[in-house]
């Protein structure tokens, strides 16, 4: 009997929520199940076109635009706002950009400075309506998308402006320069970024669970705690090293790691990180705990509105010319991915690289349909289900919480 | 048998051998619970005992299959799957907080979900009549066209039983009906119950408040950690006796005093006045006065709508309204606080009577709520030094005692007492010189009350002022070394306690106006 106990002890069952743990992990799960999917389909439906080195670098490409706003706007949402007038603004200091490319005759810095203040200044525009004056953000920044859709025609005159000069394209289109004179596809300086974002995120995950461990906090196993770590890089790896060995990385994807980078760090370790969401979660207890919310949400709006002029200037220097449709919709990408994400558009919850993760998502489901020649009309009724779906998908499992 | 099944059985109800569980953690365990027809049923224990589940199960919240046992109404097994199912049976269930909506009027409230329907249409005659009944029944004078959010909680309260009264209730269930009452709408509505107990209807009254039951039920069941302890006529039964069945040990004392010594005086408001918004002729505060001495605790005593709340928030910088007066700290003139923030920088705390909604982030874990009003103190060139934030927090779960696994926790899964010593801790951490408790023990249970008197004698030791406002008067009497009396706006007189000054009757008087 005692010998048949023991026999029974030392072979261990395999235990799921060992390995998961469903409930904390749900958006992590969901996520990388979601990936996969989309990644398995379309690679088969489009015969393997989808993960070659040459589209990925293009998916991420255009996906930087995308997720940079998404970055800001997962702050936005955190603290229970919106903002539907981004993709507007994208094209609205893209025509002004422009504008100062071609007529003005500006270089590339005092452009993307000007580009900024105006960033800056719509910032400040909807910081005092929101923030203050404590109108919805939603109608706010709805006036806003009609306003800038406005000013897009009367700037451009509705017509295409461009094209932008070379240094100033360069932010959007080009790649990182091989340092080496490397002679093959390998780019070095995008190895080295990419082995540095490995680096970062295996450091700061060992000394985040060094932290729980110290305070008895559960975590997993040491071992599936190594294999996850060790997937994860790996998987960042050979998505990455596609991209090293193609060309390198572009300089927009590289802003936007270096922004993911800095916003996390924000979020994580200073006072206004920590606000923007004890508001989102709680604003009336947020306001007794003496936290200024009118000047923590005028500083997130603040922040956004210089991220979207960054993401403007990325835009317009990857597409070279200024035209009236441009960044229509963009907002819309941006705030799917961020719920796809993981952040709860009921506010409070959040993070950074889920956001962005989240985007890439939809502009993969759009690269996606594209080689497909799914007739745009039913990619609209599609990416519309989804973001549907990552909506339900966020309340009911709130709901379910209590 | 037989007799059993007769419509005019001893009981009404029984609930027999009910066992739920949430996950693994038992609730309820083979509770049985026996209500007499016509009677007025108390059921009393701490916070978590199990009251709220059972009610929840008895009024079909809870539907069946998700619990064992059965439920015998009238001589007949029930089982009910939803609310409207066992309101249809006679079960009505008014909640703690109040179901009504605002800005509708006192009869759309009333029959809202339950409109007397003709041909399709609401039949409004037949409502506003029904509607004018029902309020004479609970004694409410108000016109029927009334909106609801003009009311106080008081009549909201009437209201509640008004709408219950409309769908024929046989069992009246109340959960802290009088929790955020004032003494005198408690007393009506206890005096109400009574009443319609002579109407005919069961009452299962759940209570804090021993007193209260001890004046108005008839039978007396105690729940202790899922379990009945015991269920005894109310004349076999003693308030010490329920409070000993209760935490399930003999509570020596229930107010904890310690010895402090009081130093000079530390904190003034000098002629706060506060326009009321919606009422320019009636001031919300009016020209209010208060002095607070070093390691002094000062009771703020008064009805509901007295300006208790008003009169903290106003200095602690959070009052909406616009506030007029000036506050002297340590000799010092100040203007009023302008905003939270500004008032924590001098020194001053406020602990919310609504944690829920005012105190806590209840998505965010301990850590994060006990540190929010402190980051400040943790920077290091801007940034917010963890292991100094980790430590802080550690401190402060230990000092209060919060129980918890780790600070990782999230809030919103705690018990009621624990989640207000995180507010506590949280306001503590700031460092206040002068603290303001508003209602600090409301809807938590004995054990936690105990801790949390405790802890304030603690703070007294540290040398902080402490100013605590509460509608329970044996709380305010049992812990004050000195109380305010408030009344509509004003403060209407002031007791000692080393002067021997403070009685139940005087308080009583203050609070309503008289001399």
């Amino acid at each position: 009997m005692e010998q048949e106990k023991k026999n029974k002890i030392a072979v261990k069952p395999f235990v799921l929520h060992e390995i998961f743990d469903f409930k904390r992990d749900f958006y992590k799960i969901s996520l990388v199940v979601e990936m996969l999917i989309i990644f398995v389909a379309f690679q088969i439906l489009t015969n393997g076109v989808f993960l070659t080195a040459r589209n990925l670098s293009n998916l991420f490409m255009q996906g930087a635009t995308c997720s940079i706003v998404a970055i800001s706007m997962m702050l936005v949402i955190v603290s229970t706002n919106a903002d539907l007038s981004a993709g507007n603004a994208i094209g609205f200091m893209g025509v002004v950009a422009a504008s100062l490319q071609v007529y003005g005759n500006l270089g590339a810095a005092p452009t993307i400075l000007v580009t900024v203040l105006i960033g800056i200044v719509i910032g400040i525009w909807h910081g005092f309506w929101i923030g203050y004056m404590k109108l919805p953000a939603f109608i706010v920044t709805f006036a806003s998308q009609l306003i800038f859709k406005g000013g897009i025609l009367v700037v451009g005159n509705g017509v295409a402006i461009g094209p932008v000069k070379k240094g100033y394209s360069a932010l959007g289109s080009n790649y990182l320069p091989n340092l080496f004179g490397e002679e093959t596809g390998l780019n070095i300086l995008s190895l080295i970024v990419l082995l540095v974002v490995i680096a970062v995120y295996i450091i700061s995950s060992f000394l985040k669970r060094k932290n729980q461990i110290s305070e008895g906090f559960p975590v997993y196993k040491i071992g599936i705690y190594v294999i996850s770590t060790l997937l994860i890089s790996a998987a960042i790896f050979i998505v990455g090293s596609r991209m090293v060995y193609y060309k390198g990385f572009t300089y927009a994807v590289v802003i936007l790691i270096v922004l993911a980078l800095a916003f996390n760090f924000i979020v994580k370790n200073t006072r206004f990180g920590r606000y923007v969401f004890a508001i989102g979660g709680n604003a009336e207890a947020a306001r007794l705990s003496g936290i200024n919310i009118e000047r923590t949400v005028m500083s997130i709006y603040i922040l956004h509105g210089i991220l979207v002029a960054i993401a403007a200037t990325v835009y317009l220097g990857r597409v070279g010319q200024a035209t009236a449709q441009a960044g229509t919709g963009f907002e819309f990408t941006a705030i799917s991915g961020c719920v796809i994400g993981g952040t709860s558009i009921l506010g409070g919850r959040g993070t950074i690289i889920g956001a962005i993760i989240g985007t890439m998502l939809m502009m993969a489901l759009d690269n996606g349909m594209s080689l497909m020649d799914v007739n745009s009309a039913y990619q609209y009724v599609i990416k519309g289900i989804v973001l549907m779906l990552a909506i339900a998908l966020d309340v009911i499992s709130k709901k379910r919480k209590g | 048998m037989v007799r059993d099944k007769l419509p005019n059985g001893e009981y009404i109800l029984e609930m027999q051998h009910i066992t739920k569980d949430f996950s693994g953690v038992k609730a309820l365990e083979d509770v049985t619970f026996r209500v007499k027809r016509g009677e007025v049923h108390a059921l009393v224990g701490e916070n978590g005992a199990g009251k709220s589940t059972l009610m929840k199960i008895m009024s079909g919240v809870y539907p069946k299959g998700t619990y064992t046992g059965k439920i015998i109404l009238d001589g007949e097994e029930k089982q009910f799957s939803n609310i409207k199912n066992s309101e249809k049976s006679g079960i009505v269930i008014i909640y703690q907080e109040l179901g009504l909506i605002h800005s509708m009027t006192i009869c759309e409230n009333v029959f809202l979900g339950n409109e007397i329907i003709n041909n399709g249409y609401i039949d409004w005659n037949a409502q506003f009549i029904r509607c004018r009944e029902l309020l004479k029944q609970v004694k409410l004078e108000e016109e029927i066209q009334t909106v609801v959010g003009n009311l106080g909680t008081g009549k909201q309260q009437l209201i509640e039983i008004a709408k219950a009264l409309s769908k024929d209730v046989k069992i009246l269930i109340l959960d802290e009906p009088t929790a955020s009452l004032t003494e005198e709408d408690s007393k009506n509505l206890l005096k109400l119950i009574g009443s319609l107990k002579e109407e005919g209807i069961t009452c299962i009254f759940i209570s804090h408040k021993l007193s209260e039951v001890m004046s108005i039920a008839d039978t007396i069941t105690v729940l202790r950690d899922g379990k009945t302890v015991i269920s005894k006529q109310k004349s076999e039964m003693t308030q010490a006796a329920m409070v000993s069945y209760m935490v399930g040990r003999e509570l020596v004392e229930l107010y904890p005093r310690q010895e402090h010594t009081i130093g000079e005086v530390y904190f003034e408001v000098e002629g706060l006045s506060v326009d009321n918004p919606e009422n320019p002729n009636k001031k919300l505060l009016d020209n209010v006065n208060i002095k607070v001495r070093k390691g002094e605790i000062v009771g703020i005593a008064g009805l509901m709508g007295a300006g208790r709340t008003e009169m903290a928030l106003a200095v602690y910088g959070a009052l909406s309204a616009k506030a007029k007066g000036n506050l002297i700290i340590e000799g010092t003139k100040f203007k009023l606080m302008s905003n939270p923030s500004q008032a924590i920088k001098h020194g001053i705390g406020y602990v919310t009577e609504d944690r829920k909604e005012n105190g806590l982030v209840l998505s965010n874990d301990i850590k994060t709520n006990l540190t929010i009003s402190s980051l400040d103190k943790m920077l290091k060139n801007g940034i917010i030094n963890s292991n100094l934030e980790n430590k802080k927090a550690k401190e402060s779960i230990e000092q209060f005692n919060v129980k918890a696994s780790s600070m990782f926790q999230t809030v919103g899964n705690l018990s009621g007492g624990n989640q207000q010593k995180v507010v506590l801790g949280k306001t503590i951490m700031a460092e206040p010189k002068i603290l303001f408790l508003d209602e600090p023990t409301r809807g938590i249970d004995v054990g936690s009350k105990y801790e949390i008197y405790q802890l304030i004698n603690k703070l007294l030791m540290q040398g902080i002022s402490i100013v605590v406002i509460s509608s329970e008067l044996p709380e305010v009497i049992g812990i004050s070394d000195r109380i305010y009396v408030m009344c509509e706006g004003r403060i209407a007189g002031e007791l000692d306690f080393s002067k021997d000054e403070i009685t139940q009757e005087k308080l009583l008087k203050l609070m309503a106006g008289g001399e």
